[in-house]
């Protein structure tokens, strides 16, 4: 079955959706790993967390659109959404979880495929979430040929000391930082 | 100023922001800030609701808003996303509903800056039941 998609047009509307399940699911980290290789024509992007995880029943059924674990609606389209659009370019899509210890998202893309969806503003969802759950760890690892770069809303926070994370001045500055080192690694769509 | 790059550039910017909001709670209380929460779940994102945050977000500091945004999970109001609760320093939350910019625009200029009510409020004590008559 095919889910129509004309609205979570770039793939960082999927990562802040994942990453909003990660929230949900209790996580204390949330991890996200982005790397472009242009040389291999791959794009990967993972979400890893510490939350309560996924019992193997719930696991099996998690990519089915029908299927979800909230009580006030009967469909958790999320997932599948994302699993779809890594595999329309001829990528790969992975979800491993374990209860009591976390789930991780890996969604593998060919990078050049004319169906892979533009990256968007990965900075923009990164900050907002951050910045929301000041009480979770947010970690951010993008690489490419240019370099490396690792964020950690820890350390951020630690800098920041007691002034609030979701004033619009830090949620703007933080979004200049990620941005800014987005650009110097050539991230751009 | 150059571009933000490193956290030792979020250092200078901090202590240029305690002298600005020292000034700001001099003239305030701490606790007069207002509070803006956008819902973000998979309905929420698909019909603009990170526009919306971002929205807010500049906005809010352009028109020098002493104001926190942040952005939650589902608030099970899929009908009319993006949706908004605006809670005023001392006032309860009040929810919001299909805010485009342009709504939020006139939240701002109307509900945050004068405390007038606009059209589109969700009741908080809206109830959704299924065709059995229970509860959601």
């Amino acid at each position: 079955m095919r889910l129509k998609n004309d609205k979570m047009k770039e793939l960082s509307l999927h990562i802040l959706d994942i990453m909003e399940n990660s929230v949900s699911g209790g996580a204390s980290r949330i991890e996200v790993n982005i790397t472009i290789n242009e040389a291999d024509d791959l794009l990967a992007i993972q979400v890893i967390d510490n939350g309560r995880g996924m019992d193997s029943e719930t696991l099996a059924n998690v990519t089915d659109p029908f299927f979800t674990t909230r009580t006030t609606r009967k469909i958790g389209m999320g997932i599948s959404l994302f699993k779809q659009q890594a595999e329309q370019t001829g990528g790969e899509f992975t979800i491993k979880s374990e209860l009591g210890k976390g789930t991780e998202v890996k969604a593998l893309f060919r990078l050049n495929n004319i169906d892979r969806q533009p990256i968007g503003d990965i900075a923009g969802v990164i900050v907002n979430i951050a910045t929301s759950n000041s009480d979770i760890d947010f970690v951010v690892n993008l690489g490419t040929a240019e370099g490396n770069f690792h964020f950690s809303s820890h350390d951020a926070r630690e800098i920041l000391d007691e002034l609030p994370m979701n004033s619009p001045e830090v949620i703007l500055w933080l979004k200049e930082l990620i941005q800014t080192n987005m650009t110097d690694l050539k991230i751009v769509n | 100023m150059a571009k933000i790059k490193t956290l030792d550039d979020l250092r200078k910017l901090r202590d240029s922001l305690r002298t600005d909001m020292n000034i700001r709670e001099n003239s305030e209380h701490p606790d007069r800030v207002v509070q803006v929460r956008v819902a973000m779940s998979t309905c929420g994102i698909t019909s603009g609701a990170k526009e919306t945050m971002d929205f807010f977000v500049s906005e809010l500091k352009k028109r020098q808003i002493n104001a926190v945004v942040t952005q939650t999970g589902c608030m099970s109001y899929c009908y009319a996303e993006p949706t908004v609760e605006i809670t005023l320093p001392g006032q309860h939350p009040v929810v919001f509903g299909n805010v485009d910019n342009k709504k939020a625009d006139e939240l701002i200029e109307s509900y945050i800056k004068k405390g007038e009510l606009v059209d589109g409020i969700i009741p908080i004590n809206h109830i959704e039941v299924d065709q059995n008559n229970r509860r959601i």
